[in-house]
């Protein structure tokens, strides 16, 4: 009896200690990894600790301290977290749902055969395929090329000793806009230490775009795709073709016929 | 069962989050608590009289 009256009395504290609790959460989900998370963790339990401190022993000095420390803080967060707020806004103001698809299916054989050939004969690449938030900043880095996407350039592009290799590819609309390109690095910590700088610049610009970034090595011919933040390693042909057709035509697994395979990511 | 798995898997991070929600919530119930209701507040009109 005594427990369900203190349940009627506090009921709304639980449900706002669960509220703070998820949000928190998924906060710690979402900046996982990054540079940022440290020092978010650090600040969190400094500012935690001093301030239920100084509200035990009723710390005056302290508190004022606090409180105005606390305007700074939170300027100080924004600067902190410039880049994973971008990516919040960016995915907010990006729905799939209403998307209309980026790219051909003569586009995306095109690629998958370009990709496959790129890492047969060991040449390592990094392509980028826009969707609905353009790359001009990205672009204006590279040297604008502008002409239909064909296989034979992009493997001209990226034959190690041509000027144009060492960048990334910009790919819009089925078009190669640009090439020789430099990508935003992920500024990530919890990635596997074999992961060069291709893929770092691929996640970079999936973090910071809603862009699909291919990436082929260099070292061992695997193939990855970068979207969203997310990378997905070692895909063959068949996985590949599913990923991008799943990416920029909105298709999903049961619309094609050869479904059954499982994605290795 | 599937609940159960959800809320035990990853248990050491959502138990920290529960525990620092707490702790963000107990500080922030004080603080609410401590700063007084603006109607508390004297009125200006009022203040200035007494000032004077």
């Amino acid at each position: 009896m005594a427990a369900w009256e203190f349940l009627q009395d506090n009921w709304k504290s639980g449900v706002e200690i669960l509220i703070l609790a998820v949000v928190l959460y998924y906060i710690y989900k979402y900046l996982r990894g990054t540079r940022g998370a440290r020092i978010l963790i650090g600040l969190a339990l400094i500012f935690i600790t001093l301030t239920f401190i100084s509200q035990l022993l009723d710390l005056i000095v302290i508190g004022w301290i606090l409180r105005s420390f606390s305007v700074f803080l939170a300027i100080a967060l924004v600067v902190i977290f410039q880049p994973e707020l971008r990516r919040a806004l960016t995915e907010l103001g990006s729905h799939r749902f209403f998307g209309s698809a980026f790219e051909s299916r003569e586009t995306i054989e095109e690629i998958t055969d370009c990709v496959f050939a790129l890492a047969g004969k060991g040449f390592g690449a990094l392509i980028a395929i826009e969707r609905e938030i353009n790359l001009r900043s990205v672009i204006e880095t590279g040297v604008r090329i502008d002409c239909d996407f064909s296989e034979e350039l992009t493997l001209t592009i990226f034959y190690p000793k041509t000027v144009l290799h060492d960048g990334g590819m910009v790919v819009s609309n089925d078009r190669i806009v640009a090439a020789g390109c430099i990508f935003p690095l992920t500024q990530r910590e919890d990635l596997d230490r074999t992961l060069g700088l291709r893929h770092r610049a691929a996640l970079g610009v999936s973090e910071e775009s809603d862009a699909l970034a291919i990436v082929v090595s260099e070292e061992t011919g695997q193939v990855s795709i970068c979207h969203d933040g997310i990378i997905e390693r070692n895909l063959n042909v068949e996985n590949f073709r599913k990923q991008l057709s799943r990416l920029l035509l909105f298709e999903t697994h049961e619309d094609r016929s050869n479904a059954d395979q499982p994605l290795e990511a | 069962m599937k609940i159960v798995q959800t809320l035990t898997s990853h248990w050491r991070p959502k138990l920290a989050c529960l525990l620092l929600a707490t702790g963000l919530w107990y500080i922030i119930k004080q603080n609410v608590k401590q700063t007084p209701e603006p109607r508390a507040w004297p009125d200006p009109a009022a203040a200035m009289e007494t000032r004077r």
